[in-house]
């Protein structure tokens, strides 16, 4: 047992080190992304709709729409996102030449609202966090799944290797020496939501299903993915005629399918959330009512009814087969799409917790090096750079991304690069820069960079307020409670990052000093 | 809304009540918060880990045992950090709580 122990131990601390940095990454865009779309509000000002618009019965759909549907003609899909809660506005998503492209209609006047474009929360945080925005051969998504296998590795030899799992439940001894303190924290941040960290990795895992076992698609289905995704999602590609046809009204479709599914389901809860149309404006059109995101279930069931786009007849109805369900709740666990203020911020909290784990875990380990007087080795002095980098870096970048977004005017270019990908240059621009700054200054940049987090995070807030002036009063009574509690966490956050670098800024000692003073002290004429 | 607040509440209070009885229940706590040297008292850790159960209820009846199941864990995660960082910076926050499990 004690060998098998230390073998766990050595895994944990082995996989540990070498995925932590990127699984930090992976968990913070994560966290994040639990509020992706009121992100979105806070980053694209134009989409600053009070819920309350969404409640009201929207117009006529067919008038909203008749003119982008008119400029849009006969695509072979068109996404049409029916306005909610988190979302009040009527979104459209279409290919345009490879590149997605999504507009956003104002529900009741039909007006398009424009205004300074930007990645925001559905377009760059969402996507860090399972891809880290790398496409080239899906190498994004083998990275990420290779990390979740990588946690619940990390999780499961966790487990076996802490001895009195019970008896240190709620064991955190912040008087004892910082590195007892450390290992208590990593050990209670794992242990009172366990049951969370190993339920996102593995639903994690589970969504990606198609791109990690392909063959799960190609036995049964001969590797026809198309005809996979016909019968697991309902879909189907439609053909143009190659004639213009007059189409028949949403409004009439819309209720048609509201009604049969109310027949089906008397308590309201399965509503239409998105409407595909398909060649608009052929002979051949299609219209596929949807419901996708259900507001009181988990499984993110889809169900379909499409008319002919001409007629309005129904050609058929879908409902997921069983095995697609099960696939899509535990999905929903891990996309969160249901309406659930309570349960949404538990799973932000959640998300914090694991990220305090994985950057204690790097801390302790750090903390493990300098005990045992390893002294100034070069993998110590990278492996701290590279924490600090990993942690305080990327929250310090993510805050230079929201600055850059309030500062930045609408058409802003350079070399080539417009406002949205000027925006992630920032970020990547300052990740590097935090790094930079690791390197130089080791320990001591804790609490500098936390320092810069407080100063990213109250100049986010204050810039929110002096460019739009919906600072949290003012949001708070125009009904944008998204963007009210974007700022009052910024807020929150500004003060817990200056309390941590109150805290870090008393301690150095001879062991994080920066390796140019060491090698100075040691060394009276430098190498140079 | 105030059935929301009112249920969650009290899920959040049962939490909290059982995470602290389970923390007073474990002798180096106990030591801590009643600052003697006598055992902790075994009724503390069956009403801890009741009162934990206890939680769920609120949760089952506002949603239903799907969103409770996800809720309650979470809850339960709140109040153990709680709980954990009373006993490590005011421990005497915890002292009202073990006093009621302390044997004659």
């Amino acid at each position: 047992m004690e060998a098998f122990r230390r073998s766990m131990s050595g895994l944990h601390t082995w996989a540990g080190v070498v995925c932590s940095a990127l699984l930090f990454a992976m968990f913070w865009m994560g966290t994040l992304s639990v509020f992706d779309r009121e992100i979105d509000q806070w980053m694209k000002p134009q989409l600053r709709l009070s819920p309350d618009v969404a409640a009201d019965a929207p117009a006529s759909l067919d008038r909203t729409l008749q003119p982008l549907l008119a400029e849009l003609g006969d695509r072979s899909a068109l996404y049409i996102y029916l306005p909610k809660e988190r979302e009040p506005t009527l979104r459209v998503g279409y290919d345009d030449a490879e590149t997605w492209t999504v507009r956003h209609l104002d529900p009741a006047t039909g007006a398009e609202l424009t205004g300074p474009d930007s990645l925001a929360g559905t377009g760059f945080i969402f996507p860090f966090h399972f891809s880290f925005h790398i496409s080239w051969v899906g190498l994004g998504y083998w990275i990420a799944g290779f990390l979740a296998m990588a946690m619940l590795a990390l999780l499961a030899s966790g487990i076996i290797i802490h001895r009195k799992i019970f008896a240190e439940f709620f064991t955190f001894r912040p008087d004892r020496k910082a590195r007892r303190a450390t290992l208590d924290l990593h050990n209670m941040t794992s242990l009172v939501a366990l049951p969370f960290h190993v339920m996102l990795p593995l639903t994690g895992l589970f969504i990606f299903f198609s791109i990690y076992l392909p063959w799960s698609i190609a036995l049964p289905f001969g590797g026809d993915t198309e005809a996979f995704f016909d019968e697991m999602y309902g879909t189907k590609t439609v053909e143009a005629a190659g004639e213009t046809a007059p189409m028949a009204s949403l409004d009439t479709m819309l209720a048609i399918a509201e009604a049969r599914w109310r027949a089906r389901d008397p308590d309201g809860t399965v509503r239409p959330d998105v409407i595909e149309l398909h060649r608009w404006g052929d002979a051949n059109a299609r219209v596929s009512v949807q419901q996708v995101f259900p507001a009181r279930a988990i499984a993110m069931r889809r169900q379909t009814i499409t008319f002919d786009g001409v007629t309005g007849a129904i050609l058929s109805e879908y409902t997921a087969p069983p095995v697609r369900t099960a696939h899509a709740w535990l999905a929903g666990l891990h996309f969160i799409q249901f309406d659930h203020w309570v349960l949404r911020w538990l799973y932000f909290f959640g998300g914090l917790t694991g990220c305090a784990m994985i950057a204690t875990g790097l801390l302790f380990w750090l903390r493990s090096r300098v005990s045992r007087r390893r002294g100034a080795d070069a993998r110590f002095w990278a492996m701290q750079a590279t924490t600090v980098a990993s942690v305080t870096g990327i929250i310090l970048a993510t805050g230079a991304f929201l600055v850059a977004n309030r500062l930045l005017p609408e058409d802003a270019s350079f070399l080539g690069e417009d406002r949205a990908a000027l925006e992630v240059w920032v970020f990547a621009m300052t990740w590097v820069a935090a790094l930079q700054h690791a390197v130089l200054r080791q320990a001591a940049a804790w609490g500098e960079q936390c320092w810069v987090i407080a100063g990213f995070a109250l100049a986010a807030a204050c810039l929110n307020a002096a460019t739009t002036g919906d600072h949290p009063l003012a949001a708070g009574a125009a009904g944008l409670w998204s963007v009210a509690s974007l700022d009052l966490a910024l807020l929150a956050t500004a003060v817990v990052a200056g309390l941590a670098a109150r805290r870090m800024g008393g301690s150095t000692s001879r062991h994080t000093r920066s390796p140019t003073v060491a090698v100075a002290n040691t060394n009276p004429e430098p190498a140079e | 809304m105030i059935s929301s607040i009112v249920c969650f509440a009290l899920a959040l209070a049962f939490a909290l009540a059982g995470c602290a009885a389970l923390a007073v229940s474990q002798i180096r706590n106990w030591r801590k918060v009643m600052g003697t040297a006598a055992a902790a008292p075994k009724s503390a850790r069956r009403t801890g880990w009741a009162l934990s159960i206890a939680a769920l209820i609120p949760c089952v009846i506002h949603d239903g045992v799907a969103f409770a199941m996800l809720v309650w864990p979470l809850m339960l995660a709140v109040a153990a950090l709680a709980i954990a960082m009373a006993l490590a910076y005011h421990p005497r926050i915890l002292t009202p709580i073990a006093a009621r499990f302390r044997q004659p």
